[in-house]
């Protein structure tokens, strides 16, 4: 005599199919999850999602041969394996979210990791939504008085940590729109230009030339104007003024601060040293000294180098470097008259 | 201290370090011909054991969970194909991954699997062919001359060049789906799920569970029929003309093309008249479901053309797949090194062909010679079988340790399974082989599959891992150990055993 509680149908061959072939994928997401690589965790939600909905859908006869006497009722199995479904879409979104944004999107290229706490609350909010979902939809409890209080209890929460909550999302704003990573030099706002040295979910410590530190809040970065040195560009111009005596044969001094530059080793070759005759002022011929460097920290210390280059190639030229003069002619006035006298024509 | 995984290398003789590399011919197509043939004969028969053992259902329920596996099989394999494009494949993988022990044994393994499924189809092809001439006229030879002449045949197509290899398998492949879609055809009209389901129940089962769940179990070492040998495509790496692009894609078309015809024949086949239970029990199942559909008239050119089509595509690939083992272990030491020559001109490793043609050819006449209780034809099968899985098995947990320490491997094609996929296959294939392990009926297969692995594996560990050859499989290995200047060095160094390179 045939097992009624079987499957005999070719629905549920195919639910049965489908539970063995996610049962087994299960199982393989998790030992390699646990021999190989955690980010495997992530398809393991995809398997449960699978394995529950095959559950579901095996209602009928699964119940019925496997779960009767433990479960006591079939409704209680549709509301397990359908909490059981919700919960795993929770587990493949928060996995979802670690393996590809917090531990990927917005760890990569030497950014610090999104602050523990946020990771905390993002999960918490992913697995209450989860949660409310089963109480609503599968045992058909309000969720509103929970909704309400829940909503209370984040103006409250939010209204006290406005200042850390504002910080957080700014250093979020600043990790995905990557204005500039750890070990670029930058200049933010009115401050001076200083070396990313941390990034955390409050702070933005930049070192300056001085080796002091400066704290800027997230939120003073994202709101002010910010001028990478080093990304996404590394190579950055610098201009140094020079004056030269009327009359000098221009293209001679050109070439001759041309060459002066390029043998400073830390000036970069390409794009190549120039120099730009500017203007005719103060009675001296005007020239700007353009250079690439990359070595944003030693900029400085380049300059030197360039001055102590030029100043030694143009004496050898035989070119002498001018300083701009301003003449202040004084015109002796004449000796005053009376003033009736001065006032009225002759 | 050394373990027994301990390897030597010696010089690469004279006669191989002379002799042209294997030519490069393969384009995603070739390669694509190569699985489909070597595979396509387990569509043809084989399969239609598991109706009986496990019923539609069970059988069905078996295939799901086989296609997962060759599934995720074909995708990890092609991972490590495209990172490691060597004629070793299984060999090549295992040694990278695991060592020079589970190398050789997944080499021999591989070549266990293709010779004795060779032999196993040229005994069914050759009483195609003498049924086809008996259809026409009075001529009757006995069945080993037309062994041997068969192995005649497609060795030396084989020997012709990579060429010609490749477009015989294509045009077998074409001709072999072309009598499988022509039974589609054929059947739909006349399908009946109530025939697919009248394989007598036992106690407890039901109509399309007849031996309850067990049976699903018991029908999984014939679902592998349907796709097992896909695994050869990776030994076509050093003829393929872009491995990393073409192994892939003949991988994944291959499958796929499998996946489709095995769904179909599983149906259809079992739902046409003469219905499951005979179906199940035939030794020509398409045959039968014909027969079932047209009545006896239907039988001379078109059923030979069926039955001749899928077992020479069949027997065509599988030389070719146990030819390039065969000369992969020999080129890196493992077996006798006169067994990498290759032909001059042709560069096809015609020592290796021939060798293995002589082996399978014995062992096709000792099924004949021997009594027939001893089934050897059924052992022959078991043993290909039990052989593959074990190659499975190895190379997937090569994959694994690959994927853990080497994560850094240059890897020109990703799994889009990822180490789920590898580790899903091999579970699958444990629990498989773990199956067949407990069916008494493939006893005989398991051991003797076995001892000659046995044999193998003494003959490494007494001879050969103390002379091998730096080969590409041995070369790469070394140098992803750590071991480069082995590798590069003199000729006569020590490479440490028990790891990976070791």
């Amino acid at each position: 005599m045939a097992d009624p509680l079987l499957p005999d149908t070719l629905g549920e061959v195919l639910d049965l199919a489908a539970i063995i072939v996610f049962l087994l994928t299960s199982l393989s997401a998790l030992l390699s999850a646990l021999l190989i690589k955690r980010d495997n965790l992530f398809y393991l939600g995809f398997q449960l999602i699978g394995l529950t909905v095959a559950l579901i859908f095996s209602r009928d006869w699964l119940y019925d041969m496997t779960f009767s006497a433990a479960l006591g009722s079939a409704q209680t199995y549709h509301e397990l394996t359908a909490s059981a479904l919700i919960l795993s879409i929770a587990y493949t979104v928060d996995m979802g979210l670690k393996v590809l944004v917090w531990e990927r999107i917005l760890r990569r290229n030497g950014r610090a990791a999104v602050p523990p706490l946020l990771i905390a609350v993002v999960r918490f909010l992913v697995y209450l939504v989860g949660g409310l979902t089963i109480l609503q939809f599968v045992y058909g409890q309000s969720i509103t008085a929970i909704a309400t209080l829940s909503g209370a209890f984040a103006i409250v929460l939010g209204l006290s940590a406005q200042s850390t909550l504002g910080e957080m999302f700014a250093g979020i704003a600043i990790a995905l729109s990557r204005p500039f990573r750890i070990g670029d030099w930058i200049k933010v706002g009115h401050f001076d230009e200083g070396k990313v040295v941390d990034m955390t979910w409050r702070l933005v410590r930049l070192e300056m030339r001085d080796r002091s530190i400066v704290n800027l809040t997230n939120r003073m970065c994202a709101d002010s104007p910010i001028k990478n040195f080093s990304y996404p560009n590394d190579k950055i111009r610098l201009s140094e003024d020079i004056y030269f005596p009327r009359g000098y044969d221009q293209e001679r001094v050109k070439k001759a601060i041309r060459k002066a530059i390029a043998a400073v080793p830390t000036v970069l070759a390409d794009p190549a040293p120039n120099a730009v005759f500017m203007s005719v002022r103060d009675g001296v011929d005007h020239y700007a000294m353009r250079f690439y460097i990359r070595e944003y920290n030693i900029r400085r210390r380049i300059v030197e180098q360039v001055w102590r280059s030029v100043t030694a190639h143009l004496d050898g030229a035989g070119i002498p470097i001018a300083q701009p003069r301003e003449v202040v002619d004084q015109h002796q006035a004449p000796p005053a008259q009376d003033s009736e006298s001065a006032a009225k024509p002759a | 201290m050394r373990g027994l995984g301990a390897v030597s290398y010696r010089a690469t003789p004279d006669a191989l370090a002379a002799q042209a590399p294997l030519r490069r011919y393969a384009g995603p197509w070739s390669l694509w011909a190569l699985g489909v043939s070597v595979v396509i004969s387990g569509e043809f028969s084989g399969w239609n054991t598991g109706l009986i053992t496990g019923g539609f259902g069970g059988l069905l329920i078996a295939t799901v969970v086989v296609t997962v596996m060759y599934l995720a099989l074909s995708f990890s394999l092609a991972e490590m194909s495209a990172a490691m494009p060597h004629a070793g494949a299984s060999y090549s993988f295992a040694r990278t991954g695991l060592g020079p022990i589970a190398g050789c044994v997944a080499g021999l393994a591989q070549i266990v699997s293709y010779v004795m499924g060779a032999a196993v189809v040229v005994v069914t092809l050759g009483d195609y062919l003498q049924s086809l001439v008996s259809a026409h006229s009075s001529l009757s030879l006995p069945a080993p001359v037309w062994w041997a002449a068969l192995y005649v045949l497609f060795i030396g197509l084989n020997m012709h060049g990579a060429a010609t290899t490749f477009r015989v398998a294509i045009a077998l492949s074409f001709v072999a789906l072309a009598a499988l879609v022509g039974f589609w055809v054929v059947a739909l009209p006349a399908f009946d799920l109530s025939l697919a389901l009248n394989v007598p129940a036992s106690p407890g089962g039901t109509a399309y569970l007849p031996h309850g769940l067990a049976g699903i179990a018991w029908a999984i070492p014939f679902a592998i029929w349907f796709y097992l040998a896909i695994e050869s495509v990776p030994l076509a790496a050093e003829e393929a003309k872009q491995p990393a692009h073409g192994v892939p894609r003949g991988l994944a078309w291959g499958i796929a093309t499998l996946i489709v015809a095995a769904f179909f024949t599983l149906v259809l086949n079992s739902g046409v008249p003469p219905g499951a239970a005979e179906i199940g029990a035939s030794s020509e199942p398409l045959l039968a479901g014909i027969v079932g559909v047209r009545g006896e008239h239907a039988r001379p050119a078109v059923l030979a053309v069926i039955g001749v089509a899928g077992q020479a595509a069949s027997f065509h690939a599988m030389i070719y797949a146990y030819g390039r083992s065969v000369f992969a272990l020999a080129r890196s030491g493992y077996l006798p090194t006169t067994l990498a020559r290759t032909q001059p001109g042709r560069a096809t490793p015609h020592h290796a062909l021939i060798a293995g043609g002589l082996v399978g050819f014995v062992m096709a006449l000792a099924g004949k010679l021997l009594p027939e209780q001893i089934g050897l034809g059924a052992v022959l099968i078991s043993m290909s079988a039990f052989a593959a899985l074990i190659s499975y098995i190895l190379q997937m947990l090569a994959f694994a340790r690959l994927r853990r320490h080497n994560p850094d491997l240059p890897r020109p094609y990703v799994s889009p399974l990822g180490a789920t996929g590898a580790v899903t296959a091999l579970v699958i294939a444990v629990a498989a082989l773990a199956f067949m392990l407990m069916d008494p009926a493939l006893r005989a297969g398991m051991i003797g599959c076995a001892v000659i692995l046995a044999a193998g594996l003494a003959y490494f560990l007494l001879f050969a891992r103390h002379q091998l050859i730096r080969s590409p499989e041995e070369a790469f290995a070394l140098a992803q150990s750590g071991h480069e200047r082995d590798a590069l060095g003199p000729a006569a160094e020590a490479a440490p055993g028990g790891r990976p390179g070791g």
